[in-house]
């Protein structure tokens, strides 16, 4: 079994946190990349929060998380993460 | 880069990204149940093989798959801060009660959690119908009857037919209930929605656009478009919200004509009950018809027996009788001539006087 692909996030305050990658995945027509994440955080009814967020990468070569744009994009995203989850 | 094209889903790619970046801008939040975000792993798991969705994606949607829980609206603070004061609606417990569990529940369809009693009762037909207790009467007299005669058979016959049409009858109540049990669900997330509908309703209604071409001092400029954007934000989540509400009252109107239909196919299997029970008591009736013609004849068969056996006794007899007369006939008829008889006679004479003459001698 694939393990666990752990994330390193540097904030902009510099304070790092270390996430849990659940799936990343790109859409072809506009090839952008986005990142699913977790911090295993679990609510009373027992789910988990997951983050969405785009990734990309500067002229530098830094990779950036720069969450969602637009609503449609967001609306996507989720339907593409429902399709996933079945 | 591993990637690998989900078929029938407009070109997504399932990709691997770099171990580290930079946060930039918060991320969207959703809440996945467990199992949802296992099948999610699992699709990453499996990176070099296509991954083969039958399905459009647009279609069977459940929110409760994916429920979104906290958007990032932009440079503003969380809109719920307190929706159950704001905005009053009136809910009752058991709804309330229901709200976390149907929440909880991971697939909408598969299972529903319970009936609550206020599911109408469909059954009412057939009490109107009376058919319970014919149904009881039939079923106790067919355990009673015996098996090897007409009436039995009709009765057991019967009884088949009419397990037959009760179980169908339990599917469908079975179905009935689920379905309930799914409006239930949707009734649910319908008043769910609605208070989060009208909690963005009272989010707007607390600031309005601000004419951005009025402002002059930069500071306020930027102010401004943060409300603006935070304003436009709650008219995007509103707009969504008011599509779910939609969505779940066409469900709710799918599933309310799916339990007529239930409610009429019961009807209908009810009506067939009443009408078996109503051949069997006409065939009840004609099997007794038939079995008291039937011992009728076999008394008539053995009255006619016995007759039939005094009839032959009496032509036996009759038979010797008649065997009597018809030795005698010849005997008469053997003297019927006189002269003979007086033959006979003077023969009879004088053999006695021979026989006298004898005997002195």
């Amino acid at each position: 079994m694939k393990e666990k692909k752990m994330l390193t996030i540097t904030k902009l305050d510099g304070s790092v946190e270390t996430v849990e990658e659940v799936i990343s995945f790109e859409f072809s027509d506009t090839l952008k990349r986005y990142v699913v994440y977790t911090k295993n955080e679990t609510d009373a009814n027992g789910n988990i929060t997951v983050y969405v967020t785009e990734m990309i990468t500067d002229a530098d070569g830094i990779n950036k998380f720069v969450g969602v744009e637009s609503e449609e994009e967001w609306s996507k995203i989720k339907d593409v993460l429902r399709e996933l989850a079945k | 880069m591993e990637k690998v094209i989900i078929e029938n889903m407009d070109g997504v790619l399932i990709c691997e990204v770099p171990i580290n970046a930079v946060l930039e801008n918060d991320s969207k939040k959703i809440k996945l149940s467990t199992e949802k975000l296992a099948n999610v792993l699992s699709k990453a798991l499996l990176p070099k093989e296509n991954i083969k969705i039958e399905e459009p994606i647009h279609e069977e949607i459940d929110d409760n798959y994916v429920t979104e829980v906290e958007e990032q609206p932009v440079k503003t603070e969380p809109i719920y801060k307190e929706p159950f004061e704001e905005t009053p609606i009136v809910v009752n417990d058991s709804v309330t009660n229901t709200i976390e569990s149907s929440i909880d529940e991971s697939h909408l369809y598969g299972g529903y959690r319970g009936v609550s009693s206020s599911v109408p009762d469909i059954k009412s037909v057939s009490n109107t119908l009376n058919v319970d207790i014919k149904i009881e009467k039939i079923k106790k007299e067919a355990e009673t009857a015996d098996k090897n005669t007409i009436l039995g058979k009709v009765l057991l016959g019967g009884v088949s037919k009419i397990e037959q049409v009760e179980r169908e009858i339990d599917d469908l109540d079975e179905r009935n209930m689920k379905i309930s049990g799914i409006i239930d669900e949707l009734m649910t997330r319908k008043n769910l929605a609605q208070r989060d509908n009208k909690a963005l309703e009272n989010e707007m209604g607390k600031t309005m656009k601000i004419d951005l071409t009025k402002i002059q001092d930069e500071i306020a400029l930027n102010a401004a478009k943060n409300i603006n954007e935070s304003i436009s934000v709650l008219e995007g989540r509103k707009t969504e919200s008011d599509k779910v509400i939609d969505d779940i009252e066409e469900k709710i109107i799918v599933q309310k004509q799916e339990k007529a239909s239930v409610a009429e196919t019961k009807k209908s299997k009810e009506n067939e009950l009443y009408e078996i029970c109503r051949e069997i008591e006409d065939n009840k009736v004609k099997a007794n018809e038939y079995m008291k013609r039937s011992s009728e004849l076999e008394s008539l068969k053995e009255k006619h027996e016995r007759e039939e056996e005094k009839i032959k006794s009496g032509i036996s007899e009759l038979y010797s009788s008649l065997s009597l007369i018809e030795e005698e006939p010849k005997r008469v008829n053997s003297i019927s001539n006189p002269f003979d008889r007086v033959r006979s006679m003077e023969e009879e004479v004088n053999d006695e006087i021979e026989l006298r003459t004898v005997s002195r001698r």
